[in-house]
């Protein structure tokens, strides 16, 4: 009851208006709504406070939690000030209690009729006009937004920064790279307007723009080169990674790079690339290891394609409604499975190989493609008319003993299907057309066997032993027919062809080996008859499997014959057909298209039902697809599936996509997002330090999703383009930097501390695109459990130093370097790196073999500039910082030089040593070992210096 | 600058720098939520922490219980009889398919110590420290394979995503040597534990507090080492000269992240010296690498055992070993009960009982809690895969055995096992329960202890709240 009094005392501290989402919101999110929340299941006193029909809902007893206009007969202001043990809110063991400030708050809320809003950000962007603002630096209407807010620290901005050190900021947040020297020299000389402008346009065109941005793409795609788990196998994906770096440098369109990512295969036509992009939605892990419930994991990477999807696009956190109804957002645990429902339909399941999958050329490839083509189809033309010496054989029957389906296709050949006995006899009978010597087997790889042309798991076969009769017409006598010889283009280990050609059936038989080609891997076997069969006569061929194996029985095969003699000897000699063989030979030079795993829907759909707690186990009440109700502005005619979710993502009601995408591009140009948390708009999240300011940005770049405009303008702002030098003032009152009172500054991401290194010492590759490359890297070799790991083969040439994003990446064991900066782990999707700050990143940039390659590389540009110390130092802190360094800066490194160049020097010293140290790299005529030396330990602190690590 | 902005300076300074011992503290500037306050547990000093610091042994690939510590006479007498069929009627395993057969325990079981605990003859030497462990038979999971069950167990998540206990503990309580890291991991057996390095990932807690693999070859933390050809008095001055040219930009640009950097470098160059010796085991007496079985420039669980114990003495608060090699599975030679079981027994009975009796004699036992165990345990099926003749055991989350030692635990027995070793008979502990009584143990109330993100205050042991400390094995 004192406090009461206290309490009553107090109203004067408040202002006159209470806002819900304000003042109120954070109060209840905070204190009440983990057991007063929409989740039904878990409502203790079957009450909720998430709603104001909740709320003012009566008891069994007439009273209710909130009673508007009348907070002292509302219960929940009785609870929370109670002085009873029993009753008092929050339960003791369950939090603080509520602070007299909140109480209040609370209570002047609801004597204003305690009126609910909708959560900030699950309402509509409002249009805000920017305030005026006579502070005369101000660029553009991001410029006012901000002034007007700095004025309620009594702060001003902050004048605009030097223009090299704006320069470089600008060309690394734009394409992760430093300006070049020419590039800061001219700008510098001239920073007028209208060069800062060029220069923005010049990068915004640049293709390490698209790399850069990918990169970013790339850990909320939770994008690797691997598919997780314990094996962590290779899979390649990295052809989707290119589109995406494509998609940034023409500048796609928000909303189109978001519908064919999501739902590129449902677009009507869909082209290769479209369908390419939905690669996105299968950067979900697999799990390989034996004994695994492929459904299980076929859920458990839906479930991550839900929450990826809906934390990447509308910042929402979905996954508690997997288990049960969400505690803060407005999303129930039937909606959760709603939601879906729409991604359960497509037909990858865990599959060890990742099917489905789309075959595609490699990029670059096209030109020479076209031409290899050209040259096939000419011999081919040519083999119309000289058809070769193997004849179709036209089978009268085609028999599978062991009970196989056996369908004859269009091209001749036979596909086995059905019934996979575990050991089978095929029996193939016709009429020779010719006097016969030799026969041919050809095996295909078939799409119903998954792309090998046999049976077995992972598509082996094993053929043990062949028969061979004749049977005259006129006498119908049988003869046995020997086979002679045998020949085959591939054969695994010691199961060789000649082994199906005794008198016994061989235990080994012939393994043609699975081919790595995929579609186009085709195998052949030639035989000897060591007698004619005259024309006419009719031949049976058995094709016999009995192996250890079972089950390894042939998919596809197609037979041949020839009336040319001893064909094996003719096949070794590569005598029999040199028009098919040069025919093969081209068709071989075709590289193997790479197969990237993609979404596609499947002919049947499967139901959904609620997942009681999450267990796929144990399934609920059935639900058709849907989206959360308190988003529902599904598109006037747009379809119920996954293209459908695509457009409602991009409607222009969805009040989260447009503010979720600036955000993100806000916090990485300006170090904090305005929604700090980029990951959760939610009610948990924090609230924006400038919601008007953000909404104004959504609707600009709703307009028409043009990134590159939207970036250009955000770099043009005043703000972006003020000094990163703080004073004391702006320490105090701004002390994160969050209402952006100066530049921003702040450390490198982990891809461009790399190549920012590599850069500046010229080390760096601009080749683009294409497979992951192996940098220098101490970890040569990674075991997994249950499957035989990598070696990690260090790339040789260009490739050791491209940019970061092309480093091959493997889920389990990230490249050292990458990691120890922050780089997101790619198993589930992250909006939002945590900057840390660590003696391990020391050790990285102090003596990491790259670090070292780049200190190396530029002691010998700074030698080679200038044979004057202070010169070739200058130059050194220029490449670096495009700053030649203050005196005393140079002066520092002066002393460095001598002091380490005496130590080399000292005749106890070992020339091996020094050798180590500078590298195997030429030495610049005119210079010593121990100069390069020195230069190179120099050049190793300039790398690390802060404002080198530091944008 | 003045007095005022060097305090700040020096206040956020003293809150990021990752190894102080302020881990909890850390959070409300690198979190950088608004609120950060509440995701600090009040109560995290309010309950006195029994253990200073955790050894985790993990036997990656998961023991069989009934060879080692669940004695089951029962299960003896019906040694290959035909699994009774309720056991297995709507139960999925990894591999086991049909009706398996009971497989009783391969080797002979004695009572040991004043507690009368039941050892195999398989822990020769351990046995006589069972008077010092609390052997828990009632553990259960609700994982069946590797790489999740791992995951469930150490990050509280069955998926990836989920920040391991170790990052939980340092950023909670810190470190008290800032000379080393708080949490450090290190593996044996050949191969990395299923689930990799997810198992000692940070996740959503800032990446400082994740644990630093020591590697036995090598540098034994990445790049600790000058490069080739650069002395320690060469590197010495070169830092000399970064520090003037960082000091230099503090002073232009007044970046609290430029302080941080400067002493992170200075922290990074006493590591230099602190981790090498600390791993560096040439100057162990004779009889102690003898009593572990260690041996100098050898990577073995053995020499882990012996680092662990280097590094409890140097106050690093998480210390964790995966030993790879556990999966008894029974197809072949290498997984098998009659072979590669006794070899992997062989490999670290000695060494963990010189562990134990180790950090007894030298009084660490008392703060320090060993913790021994797999991610699940194994049926009292054989598993007979493709009609293996091998003994072996597949998978099995319902019952499992697991110990701990030290920080007061109370020696004894906890739980039962029903009379095959196949469901827990009484007093059931979760590895949600085991997480719980783990985090209490160092003083950190587990309900209460969280991190916000995604939407959810992330716990250790989940959104739920049913898991409980099993306050009956805490002295």
């Amino acid at each position: 009851m004192r406090q009461l009094l206290f309490i009553l005392t107090l109203p004067s501290l408040l202002s006159a208006e209470i806002r819900f989402n304000r003042d109120v919101r954070d109060i209840l999110a905070k204190n009440c709504l983990a057991c007063h929340g929409p989740d039904e299941e878990d409502q203790k006193g079957n009450f909720h406070l998430d709603t104001f029909e909740g709320a003012t809902k009566k008891n069994k007893d007439g009273q209710a939690g909130i009673v508007p206009g009348d907070p002292e007969n509302s219960l929940i202001i009785q609870r929370i000030t109670s002085d009873n043990k029993e009753e008092f809110m929050p339960p003791l063991d369950h939090g603080k209690p509520l602070k007299p400030k909140q109480i209040e708050i609370l209570r002047q809320w609801i004597q204003e009729g305690a009126p609910y809003e909708t959560h900030w950000a699950f309402q509509k962007p409002k249009a805000h006009t920017p305030p005026a603002t006579d502070h005369p630096s101000a660029k553009n209407a991001i410029d006012h937004f901000i002034s007007k807010k700095l004025e309620q620290f009594n702060l001003t901005p902050a004048p605009e920064a030097d223009p090299k050190i704006l320069l470089r900021r600008l060309a690394l947040d734009l394409t992760g790279l430093p300006p070049s020297l020419e590039e800061a020299a001219a700008f510098s000389n001239d920073p007028s307007e209208e060069n800062y402008q060029a220069a923005i346009q010049r990068y915004l065109a640049k293709p390490s723009y698209g790399e850069h941005w990918a990169a970013m793409w790339l850990d909320i795609a939770r994008y690797a080169d691997t598919v997780g788990y314990s094996g962590d196998e290779h899979r390649d994906i990295w052809p989707w990674r290119d589109w995406v770096i494509d998609a940034f440098n023409s500048n796609m369109p928000y909303d189109q790079f978001t519908i064919e990512q999501i739902a590129g295969d449902l677009l009507p036509n869909a082209t290769k690339e479209q369908i390419l992009a939905t690669a996105f939605n299968r950067n979900t892990l697999n799990n390989n290891e034996g004994g695994t419930n492929d459904e299980e994991y076929r859920i458990i990477a839906v479930k991550d394609r839900i929450s990826t999807t809906m934390n990447a696009w509308m910042g929402m956190t979905v996954r508690c409604a997997e288990c049960h109804t969400h505690k803060y957002d407005p999303i129930t645990h039937k909606e959760y499975y709603q939601f879906y429902a729409f991604f359960n339909q497509t037909e990858d399941a865990n599959h060890s190989d990742d099917r489905p999958r789309i075959d595609l050329m490699p990029k670059g490839r096209e030109s020479e493609l076209i031409a290899l083509h050209q040259q096939i189809a000419k011999l081919k033309e040519q083999r119309a008319s000289n058809p070769g010496p193997w004849v179709d054989f036209a089978p009268t029957e085609v028999v599978s003993e062991g009970g196989a389906t056996v369908k004859r296709q269009d091209d001749g050949t036979y596909l086995f299907t059905g019934k996979n006995p575990e050991h089978d006899t095929y029996r193939i009978t016709g009429t020779t057309s010719h006097d016969t010597k030799g026969l041919r087997l050809d095996l295909y790889p078939d799409r119903i066997h998954n792309g090998n042309f046999g049976r077995g798991p992972q598509g082996a076969m094993v053929l043990n032993h062949i028969l061979v009769t004749s049977t005259d017409p006129l006498t119908g006598e049988i003869t046995p027919q020997k086979l002679t010889a045998a020949a085959a283009n591939a054969s695994h280990g010691k199961a060789k062809i000649k082994n199906v050609i005794g008198e016994k059936s061989d235990l080994n038989g012939w393994n043609a080996k699975r081919s790595s080609d995929g579609y186009r891997g085709r195998r052949h076997a030639i035989f000897n008859l060591k007698n004619t069969i005259p024309k006419g006569h009719t031949l049976t061929v058995k094709l016999i499997h009995q192996s250890r194996s079972p089950q390894l029985n042939i998919g596809r095969l197609k037979l041949t014959t020839t009336q040319i003699a001893n064909p094996v000897q003719r096949y070794q000699k590569k005598k029999l057909d040199p028009l098919a063989r040069k025919i093969a030979k081209l068709e071989e030079s075709i590289k193997a298209p790479v197969r990237v795993p993609i979404m596609k829907d499947r002919k049947k759909k499967r139901d959904t039902h609620i997942m009681i707690r999450g267990s796929f186990l144990q399934p609920g009440e059935k639900v058709e697809v849907g989206v959360p109700a308190a988003f529902d502005f599904w598109p006037e005619g747009a379809p119920k599936n996954r293209l459908g979710v695509a457009q409602w993502l991009m409607a222009p009601e969805n009040p989260l996509t447009a503010r979720v995408a600036v955000n993100r591009l806000w916090a990485r140009l300006f170090g904090i997002g305005l929604v700090e948390t980029e990951e959760d708009f939610g009610i948990q999240g924090v609230p924006p330090s400038h919601p008007e300011l953000l909404d104004w940005l959504a609707l600009k770049y709703q307009k028409d999703w043009d990134t590159k405009k939207l970036l250009t303008f955000l770099v043009s702002s005043h703000t972006y383009r003020q000094s990163a030098i703080a004073d004391s003032l702006r320490l105090e009152k701004d002390p994160r930097n969050i209402y952006l009172s100066r530049g921003p500054r702040f450390r490198l991401k982990a891809e461009v501390v790399r190549d920012n290194a590599l850069a500046v010492s010229g080390l760096l590759s601009d080749k683009q695109y294409g497979k992951g490359v192996y940098p220098a890297n101490p970890i040569k070799k990674y075991v997994n459990a249950f499957t035989g790991g990598m070696t990690w083969v260090e790339s040789k040439g260009e490739d050791r130093y491209r940019r970061a994003l092309y480093t091959y990446l493997k889920r389990s064991a990230p490249h050292p370097l990458f990691e120890t900066f922050d780089m997101a782990t790619r198993e589930v999707c992250n909006m939002r790196r945590i900057r840390t700050n660590t003696p391990l990143q020391s050790f990285m940039t102090l003596n990491e073999v790259t670090f070292i390659e780049a200190a190396q590389a530029m002691a010998r540009k700074m030698a080679n500039h200038s044979s004057k110390l202070e010169e070739q130092i200058a130059h050194g802190m220029q490449r670096a910082l495009l700053r030649p360094g203050s005196q005393e800066q140079i002066k520092t490194l002066e002393e460095l030089y001598q002091e380490t160049l005496k130590d080399y020097s000292h005749a106890s010293h070992s020339n091996e040593e020094t050798k180590k140290l500078i590298g195997a790299q030429p030495i610049p005529s005119g210079n010593s070992p121990e100069q390069i030396a020195a230069l190179t330990v120099v050049a190793n602190i300039i790398l690390n210096q802060d404002s080198f690590l530091t944008k | 600058m003045n007095s005022a902005q060097a305090s700040y300076l020096t206040r956020r300074h003293f809150l990021t720098a990752c190894n102080s011992g302020l881990g909890a503290l850390a959070l409300s500037q690198l979190s950088g939520t608004a609120d950060a306050a509440s995701a600090i547990p009040s109560k995290l000093s309010m309950i006195a922490p029994k253990a200073k610091r955790v050894i985790y042994l993990h036997m990656a690939g998961s023991p069989p219980q009934q060879e080692l510590f669940d004695y089951k006479p029962e299960l003896k007498k019906r040694h290959l009889q035909d699994c009774p069929a309720e056991l297995i009627e709507g139960k999925s395993f990894a591999f086991i398919k049909g009706t398996p057969k009971l497989l009783g325990g391969l080797y002979d079981f004695k009572q040991h110590g004043e507690t009368g605990a039941w050892v195999s003859e398989m822990m020769p030497k351990l046995s006589s420290m069972v008077d010092d462990i609390c052997f828990i038979k009632s553990m259960h999971t609700d994982q069946f394979n590797h790489a999740p069950a791992q995951l469930l167990l150490h990050t509280g998540s069955a998926q990836f995503g989920g920040a391991s206990i170790g990052a939980w503990t340092t950023y909670g309580l810190g470190t008290p040597n800032r000379d080393l890291p708080g949490y450090m991991v290190m593996v044996s057996g050949g191969k990395m534990p299923s689930a990799g390095k997810a198992l000692w990932g940070s996740s959503f807690l800032p990446s400082v507090y994740q644990g630093v693999q020591c590697r036995p070859k090598g540098d034994p933390i990445l790049y600790v080492s000058n490069p080739d050809g650069m002395s320690r008095a060469t590197r010495r001055k070169s830092l000399d000269a970064l520090q003037k040219l960082n000091r230099l930009e503090l002073e232009t640009f007044r970046d609290p992240e430029t302080l941080t950097r400067i002493e992170q470098y200075e922290l990074a160059f006493r590591m230099q010296t602190a981790v090498p010796g600390v791993m560096d085991i040439k100057n162990e007496d004779p009889k102690v690498l003898e009593a572990y079985g260690a041996k100098v420039g050898e990577a073995s669980f053995a020499n882990n055992c012996l680092l662990a114990r280097r590094l409890a003495e140097q106050g690093v608060r998480f210390i964790q070993l995966f030993d790879w090699g556990w999966d008894i599975h029974g197809t072949a030679k290498f997984d098998d009960l009659k072979n590669q079981f006794p070899k992997k027994c062989r490999e670290t009975d000695k060494p963990i009982t010189a562990l134990l009796k180790d950090l007894k004699q030298r009084g660490m036992l008392d703060d320090t809690l060993v913790i021994w165990g797999g991610e699940f345990g194994r049926t009292p099926m054989n598993e007979a895969r493709n009609g293996s003749k091998f003994l072996g055991r597949d998978h099995h989350p319902d019952c499992f055995t697991m110990w701990m030692a030290g920080a007061g635990v109370k020696p004894g027995t906890y739980g039962e096992s029903d009379n095959l070793g196949y469901s827990v008979a009484s007093n059931p502990v979760d590895v949600r329960d085991l997480q719980a009584t783990i985090m209490h143990t160092l003083g950190m109330d587990p309900h209460h202890f969280s991190f916000p993100f995604q939407g959810l205050n992330q716990r250790l042991i989940g959104p739920a709240n049913h898991p409980k400390i099993v306050h009956d094995i805490l002295g």
